[in-house]
């Protein structure tokens, strides 16, 4: 059996810690999302605003890729939505404080 | 609407969460913590997550798959889907909230609708819509390959 590679031990506290340092790559995220949805077109031909039309919402949805794909796409929206739309200030003042 | 830098901090306590629930099961094969630094900064642009858990050794793989919205100041799951996939894409179990389904296999009214799960039969069930009930029913499929491995 090969020998498994497991994740080193980590606090909350040092993973929290990890990711707000962290630069957010907010073209890597799309690249990723964009990999995916391209795998989905190619594997059932069809352009992902086709999909999203026909399937979306119907019985047909039910199936494991389409529900993740429909998520992908989704993701791959709100991604262009979140860069055009203003953020609130307030909202954040409100949760941080 | 939030800043990237709020849904960040959300989407982290979230995934965070996640990690503690996957500590049931076997441990992952490949480096999930480093994979989940990315996962959280995709969710914050996207305000979704898609985290695979892979065991190549045991040939299966759990897909997590959620999206979130952010009323006010909070992370609110609204779509979600989970499932235990073996190698080839077969899904073993898998539940969502996609509301395609109002009866279980009983003919009886789903307890949770729109929450539902596939049973390893493809039969439709009640679901809490939880990920820790999903993950408590995960645990005996990938102990027993487990231990089928060992044996």
């Amino acid at each position: 059996m090969p020998k498994r590679k497991k994740s080193p031990p980590i606090t909350k506290e040092q993973f929290l810690a990890r990711v707000m340092n962290r630069k957010p790559n907010r073209e890597k995220a799309v690249k990723n999302l964009l990999e995916e949805l391209h795998a989905y077109e190619m594997k059932y031909q069809m352009r992902s605003e086709f999909f999203y039309k026909l399937i979306v919402g119907t019985p047909l949805e039910d199936q494991p890729d389409f529900l993740d794909w429909a998520m992908c796409y989704r993701g791959y929206l709100q991604v262009f939505q979140s860069q055009v739309m203003p953020e609130s200030a307030t909202a954040d003042a409100i949760a941080i404080g | 609407m939030l800043s990237d830098k709020l849904k960040k901090w959300f989407s982290k306590n979230r995934v965070w969460a996640i990690y503690e629930l996957l500590q049931k099961l076997p441990a992952s094969e490949f480096d999930l913590i480093s994979a989940l630094y990315e996962k959280i900064e995709v969710a914050a642009f996207s305000e979704a997550l898609r985290l695979h858990v892979f065991w190549p050794s045991l040939n299966k793989k759990l897909s997590i798959r959620e999206d979130y919205i952010f009323p006010q100041t909070q992370l609110h799951i609204v779509y979600y889907s989970y499932a235990l996939i073996e190698i080839g894409d077969r899904a073993i179990i898998r539940a969502d909230s996609a509301p395609h389904h109002e009866r279980d296999y009983h003919r009886k009214l789903l307890t949770n609708f729109p929450h539902h799960l596939h049973d390893d039969n493809g039969r439709i069930c009640s679901f809490s819509g939880e990920l820790e009930d999903f993950i408590n029913l995960a645990v005996p499929y990938v102990r027993q390959k487990r231990k089928d491995l060992i044996s």
